[in-house]
């Protein structure tokens, strides 16, 4: 499976809702971020939560400004791992 | 006088017996199900048990105070941590999720959480702290790191960035901090004892004493 981003790139977490395990954080999507880097390829963890067979997506660090996270300025960053079916270019 | 040296230690209060919670029951009714069906042994999860029990905070301060004297060591942590640990004898990488380390800068500190459940780098650290595992904590953190490590003791002028992660995936993060001033020429081993497991989820920054 070919990254589809790449270091630097500006993403945004897609804002959909989701039923059952997932570990795309409520309070990060629809957040803008910038990919920092490619973690690597790991298998989909809201499959295998339910012991399906699970589709590989690469996971990425990705660092969002405090404005893009909670609406307002402040001088911190907060960085969390997505996977990339959860990911848009911004 | 038969009291002379009869002391009482303080500790919290013995628990035994009391309300067992329906988790409780499901998890013991599980565990016996999978050893009558012999999926796994008791031994093996007693085993696990032993093991979790032994990986405890003083791995993760011998691994930084190596970081602190030893710059090769270092460049290594940061750059390839499943080998820097293995060199320090953290066994069974390969059956746990990944490490990976971040170093503190003089105008960068990094903070560990995981809002969605209690992820954290057991591999070398061993159990989370309570606290880490409240909702307070992991919903505070990410919202005022500021306010929250403020009530930890620890404060930033707003030049030193606060950078919080989120452990939401497959990596697990530690917190490489700043050696301390004043300790040029301590050893590894007097270095270790300011290590904190807090410092290295990062709510705290070692101080010389």
């Amino acid at each position: 499976m070919t990254p589809k981003f790449k270091a630097g790139d500006r993403v945004v977490v897609d804002a959909r809702d989701h039923v059952g395990h997932c570990r795309t954080p409520t309070y990060l999507r629809g957040a803008e971020g910038r990919v920092r880097k490619l973690i690597g390829i790991y298998k989909n963890p809201e499959e295998l939560a339910y012991f399906k067979e699970a589709a590989d997506y690469p996971l990425y660090d990705v660092v969002f400004d405090w404005k893009a996270v909670w609406g307002v300025d402040g001088p911190d960053e907060v960085a969390a791992d997505i996977y990339e079916h959860w990911l848009k270019s911004a | 006088m038969p009291h002379d040296g009869h002391h009482h230690d303080d500790h919290a209060p013995i628990e035994d017996g009391g309300e067992i919670t329906e988790y409780e029951v499901l998890e013991q009714a599980i565990r016996e199900l999978l050893i009558e069906k012999g999926v796994v042994s008791a031994d093996a999860i007693q085993r696990q048990m032993d093991e979790m029990d032994s990986r405890t905070p003083v791995m993760g301060s011998k691994i930084i105070a190596r970081a602190w004297t030893d710059p090769a060591y270092r460049d290594r942590l940061i750059g390839e941590p499943k080998a820097a640990l293995a060199e320090m004898g953290v066994t069974k990488l390969d059956e746990n999720p990944e490490v990976e380390v971040v170093a503190n800068t003089p105008d960068r500190h990094h903070v560990i959480v995981c809002t969605l459940c209690s992820c954290y780098p057991r591999v070398i650290l061993g159990m989370p702290p309570a606290w880490y595992k409240k909702r307070a904590y992991r919903s505070r953190v990410v919202k005022e790191p500021r306010q929250v490590l403020k009530e930890f003791g620890t404060e930033f002028p707003d030049s030193v960035k606060i950078e919080v992660h989120d452990s939401t995936a497959d990596m697990r993060y530690l917190v490489l901090p700043m050696r301390p001033e004043g300790t040029e020429d301590w050893t590894a081993e007097q270095l270790a004892g300011l290590v904190t497991r807090d410092v290295m989820i990062g709510v705290k920054v070692p101080v010389r004493p």
